[in-house]
């Protein structure tokens, strides 16, 4: 197995006044390619300060992260955008799709930040939402789906670009319980496919899906547990 | 659609489904930049461009010497003999030429034209470059009794016609023949005459004036020109020559030459462009910088639109960060979205510019020189376009750098968890510090500048002007006007070897004033409720004569106007008597020689600091019986000067009459002209004016400044109101959680009202304490530099910065008012 991310005794706080929060207390993880993991834990345990950290969307107070042999620590903003742009993509909890733009934009966004030629765009673009199932909805505006469709949508883009790694907060915590099966069902094939995925849940159920179970508490990895591969 | 392309179409679109941002967009800057645009073409075409008339004007030079008449008001002393004169002394260094400017009428087939009259050397053309279309070159042979006429008359009064040449046109009853046309020429000042197209041009050989008699007046319209070819003119070479000219001339100058030099005389040599472009100059700068003030200042106010834009889009921001976006990408991507608004502000901008540029020369009343020189060209249009980028540059910068980046990726992150802290950015506290410190700049500036303008509008004048036409009429065949001093010393030999002198002067001027019966009449039969006043004189002093004089006792030298007046003027005008009496109506009619004075001159001449001892002392033989308060004149403006009124025997080629109308009715002035004109055949011209047009037209630079201030003022104010509008909405959607959570709980819309106004409170007051401190300081600084700046004035600041704290607080408290309508709740529903 190819280790895709590496983090050493990562240390998240954060700071106002004189008070110091504890996100994260040395947490050290390895993720491997085409692993399906999922993180859980109570309500402000660090599920999502750490999916931020692993998505580059925040960065440790300490600690060493490396991901697809790039060491993260001495990246600069726009290093980040660019290794943010390559290797991950990343899935809302809130799907964060942009209401100005249509369904294909929204999707699009990722090769047009990288600079992808528009054919080669409209190509991939089609092909994922295809794989979401979500080709009839193309050029409708975000606020004309529903939030099972929305999802889907925030999947497709966060795909498009091909990522090493996927990270997803909370897939189902808006949904009602068929939409959110559906949309793990999606995760599932998409791990079978060869994607690496992370994801965030507070649902037990979809939390024993995943190969690996990572059960965080008050910013330290209580619990891991690892289904045998068959 | 490439990522660019639809922020391109975005942008477009969004001209017209976000009319919030776009529309304050395209009215603040268009405005503004209509305004800045203007002053660009002004400033382009007037400073930089090269003077369209004139060849080689960086060799061309106006020289001068000039007296002051008072604190404000120089008179150049220079006649076309003493130019002559000069001429031929330096005529080594380069060439001279003389030019003289007035505004005239001629007839040509008894159709009327107005026209600007210049009467110049024969080598004005060769000196400055002029260019002659059709004809000759005037020389010394061919210019008596001939004239040349400007293209734009040579087409409205010839047609263009190529026979034009050999033509006679009338001038004040003189026949002239055509000899030539030249090109309009337009680089010229016309100081309160107007400027036409429609010239003539009188030619008069410049040699032959240095043998002509010398003259005992000067008028102060002659512009001497020097063309430098071999050495450069100095005002020392000027000034050198005045001296050896008093030398020369000391016998027919007389005490003429101790007025010149008692009256602060100067030397002065200047390029021309320079003395055309002088006022316009220093009022183009000060324009230009007020209108980058503004510009500033209403980019900093849709700069706080543009954040409170952006922040409703951070979400947006942010997920295109988190797909890989760089910063510069969304920076493109702003300034793109923008740039079809910016464009369009643009062109709005250049039109609205062309259209103050047409009607400038209608709201300057003419008294901005070469106006109609000023044009949209392609340096505008650079500039608008530089303008426009620049800004969208610069708020695509600061829009898209405005967030923090790690703490938008988190909120994105953390888009449902808890409310915004609806905290005030420190960038938008700064803009909105700077916006009000930039408005109570401006507004300082033109608190003081209107308080002087209005000063200057609402002067005491210490008369009473009424409903006044003063009607001037020179007359043929009267008695010289201009006497050399040969010519006066023999007629004063003759007057005192003749024992009859006294009584043929007062016969003479009995005749003149037979003629005005005569004139009266005839007024008085067109308009008989008209009252014509036995006095000639006006009260403005627009045309005065300076005399000089001796007190035999003191031995001291006074120089002072004289105003023609009889019986009746103090009354009519309302004049307060300070000390002694008026000239009564058998004073009048027995042509004593008494005097009233001023009291200004009362004071120069009192020997023992009271009014009254001036009464019964002799100045120029005449006794003075009463002491009258100064009052404004031209001449004096407020400072005063002091004046002699008296009836002018001595004036019998020229007749003022001045006539009143009950308050309300009109004068039939052209009517009045042409019965003056037919009342009798010694009647030459006759221009007249009512009082209150002669004082617009000295006003007008006033009026113009107090109209242009004004506007600036309600413009600065209009865009502190969208500043701090735009400050408020932002703010306020800062605090939609806050709001709504606060309504769900049960606050009114009063509570909330209070609770948001409460909370700019201390942004507020210290943006207006440093805005106006700093108002202030600038102002007392520049003052320090730029003397000329009016006074310092706390009740003027007082109200313009009264209204400044009212237009914000309206401004914050109707957006607050709307976005608290508007349904904050909804801020809950969507979450």
């Amino acid at each position: 197995m190819t280790a895709l991310v590496t983090i050493n005794n990562i240390n998240k706080v954060y700071s106002k006044g004189q008070v110091k929060t504890h996100a994260l207390q040395d947490v050290s993880l390895t993720i491997n390619k085409g692993e399906f993991i999922a993180i859980s834990g109570s309500s402000g345990c660090g599920k999502s300060t750490l999916l931020s950290i692993l998505g580059l969307l925040d960065t440790p107070t300490d600690g060493h992260y490396q991901l697809a042999n790039i060491d993260t620590h001495s990246l600069n903003v726009d290093q980040r955008s660019s290794v943010r742009n390559k290797h991950i993509g990343y899935v809302f909890q809130s799907f964060n799709l942009i209401d100005s733009l249509t369904v294909f934009e929204n999707v699009a966004l990722p090769l047009e930040h990288r600079g992808t030629p528009s054919k080669d765009i409209t190509a991939a673009v089609e092909q994922q939402l295809a794989a979401v199932n979500m080709s009839a909805r193309l050029n409708h505006k975000p606020s004309q789906l529903s939030g099972g469709q929305q999802q889907r949508v925030a999947i497709a883009r966060a795909l498009v670009g091909n990522p090493d790694l996927l990270l997803v907060d909370e897939p189902t915590g808006n949904l009602d319980s068929q939409n959110g099966d559906a949309v793990m069902q999606l995760l599932l094939e998409l791990n079978k496919q060869g994607a690496t995925v992370v994801m965030v849940t507070h649902d037990e159920r979809y939390s024993q899906m995943a190969q690996r179970q990572i059960r965080l508490f008050d910013g330290k990895v209580l619990v891991e547990h690892q289904e045998a591969v068959a | 659609m490439s990522f660019y392309l639809r922020a391109l179409r975005h942008g477009v679109l969004r001209l017209f489904t976000l009319p919030r941002l776009s529309l304050p967009i395209l009215i603040t800057l268009s405005f503004t930049l209509a305004a800045v645009l203007t002053v660009v073409a002004m400033s382009s075409n007037l400073i930089f461009k090269p003077l369209p008339d004139i060849k080689d004007e960086q060799s061309l030079y106006a020289i001068n010497r000039t007296m002051a008449v008072s604190e404000d008001m120089r008179v150049s002393i220079f006649t076309t003999k003493r130019l002559a004169l000069l001429a031929e002394q330096y005529k080594e260094y380069g060439q001279f030429a003389g030019l003289q400017v007035d505004d005239s009428a001629i007839k040509v087939h008894d159709v009327a034209y107005p026209v600007s009259r210049f009467d110049a050397s024969d080598n004005f053309m060769t000196v400055v470059g002029g260019e002659l279309l059709l004809g000759e070159q005037a020389n010394q042979e061919n210019s008596h009794n001939a004239v040349w006429i400007s293209a734009s008359l040579w087409r409205s009064a010839f047609q263009n016609n190529a026979n034009v040449i050999g033509q006679t046109l009338q001038l004040e009853g003189q026949s002239l023949q055509v000899r030539g046309v030249v090109a309009d020429f337009s680089s010229f000042t016309s100081e309160n005459d107007e400027k036409y197209a429609q010239q003539i041009w009188l030619y008069y050989n410049l040699a032959e004036q240095a043998a002509k008699p010398t003259q005992m007046t000067i008028d102060g319209s002659l512009q001497p020109l020097f063309r430098q070819t071999q050495r450069a003119i100095t005002a020392n070479d000027i000034e050198e020559f005045w001296q050896q000219y008093y030398q020369q001339q000391a016998d027919q100058l007389g005490p003429m030459q101790q007025m010149f030099e008692s009256m602060n005389p100067k030397s002065t040599v200047m390029l021309y462009r320079e003395i055309l472009m002088a006022e316009q100059q220093t009022m183009i700068w000060f324009l230009l910088a007020t209108v980058t003030i503004l510009l500033i200042m209403a980019s900093l106010n849709l700069l706080n639109l543009f954040i409170a834009h952006y922040q409703q889009r951070e979400q947006e921001f942010a997920t295109h960060l988190c797909m890989g976006a760089t910063r510069n990408k969304l920076l493109v991507m702003s300034f793109l979205e923008n740039l079809s608004t910016f464009l369009l502000a643009a062109v709005l901008g250049l039109l609205g510019a062309a259209w103050l540029i047409r009607i400038l020369p209608i709201i300057s009343g003419g008294n901005i020189e070469m106006l109609e020189l000023v044009k949209i060209d392609a340096s505008t249009m650079l500039v608008a376009l530089v303008a426009v980028l620049t800004i969208n540059l610069f708020f695509a910068f600061l829009s898209t750098r405005q967030f923090d980046q790690t703490q938008l990726i988190s909120n994105l992150n953390n888009g449902n968890k808890g409310v915004n802290a609806g905290k005030i950015t420190m960038l938008s506290r700064i803009l909105f510090i700077a916006q009000l410190s930039s408005a109570a700049v401006i507004l300082t500036g033109t608190a003081m500048l209107a308080n002087a303008a209005y000063n200057t509008l609402n002067v005491d004048l210490g008369f009473t002007p009424g409903n006044t036409l003063i009607a001037q009429i020179s007359l043929h065949n009267n008695e010289k006007a201009l006497l050399t001093n040969a010519e006066l010393e023999a007629q004063k030999a003759e007057l005192d070897n003749d024992p009859d002198s006294e009584q043929k002067a007062k016969q003479r001027f009995l005749g003149t004033l037979d003629i005005k019966r005569q004139l009266s009449q005839a007024v008085k039969k067109l308009q008989p409720t008209i009252t014509i006043l036995q006095s000639q004189g006006e009260p403005f002093n627009f045309n005065t004569t300076i005399s000089m004089n001796q007190d035999d006792e003191t031995q001291k030298r006074f120089t002072f106007m004289n105003i023609n007046i009889a019986a009746d003027y103090v009354d009519t005008f309302g004049l307060t008597l300070l000390a002694g009496q008026n000239i009564s109506q058998t004073q009048y009619q027995d042509l004593d020689d008494v005097a009233l004075i001023n009291e200004t001159f009362a004071k120069q001449i009192s020997t023992d600091g009271t009014l009254e001892s001036v009464i019964d002392k002799k100045i120029a033989s005449r006794r003075i019986i009463g002491v009258v308060a100064d009052t404004y004149t031209i001449m004096a403006k407020n400072q005063g000067y002091p004046a002699m009124l008296y009836t002018d025997k001595s004036n019998t080629s020229t007749i003022n009459l001045v006539m009143q109308l009950p308050q309300g009715q009109e004068f039939a002035k052209s009517a009045i002209i042409q019965a003056i004109k037919s009342a009798h055949p010694q009647v030459n011209e006759v221009k007249a004016r009512t009082l209150t047009e002669r004082w617009d037209e000295q006003t007008m630079p006033a009026r113009v400044q107090f109209y242009f201030i004004s506007a600036l003022s309600v413009l600065t104010l209009l865009l502190a109101a969208v500043g701090s509008n735009g400050m408020a909405m932002s703010f306020t959607e800062l605090k939609r959680f806050e709001l709504a959570i606060r309504m769900a709980t049960g606050a009114s819309r009063s509570n909330l009202m209070k609770r948001t106004i409460k909370s700019f409170n201390g942004l507020l007051l210290s943006a207006l304490v440093i805005a106006i401190t700093l108002a202030c300081g600038i102002y007392l600084l520049l003052q320090l530099q730029i003397p000329l700046l009016p006074a310092f004035s706390w009740q003027a600041l007082t109200i313009f910065t009264s209204l400044l704290i009212a237009i914000v607080f309206i401004a914050i408290i109707l957006v607050v008012w709307r976005i608290i309508n508007a349904d904050p709740m909804r801020a809950l529903r969507e979450q």
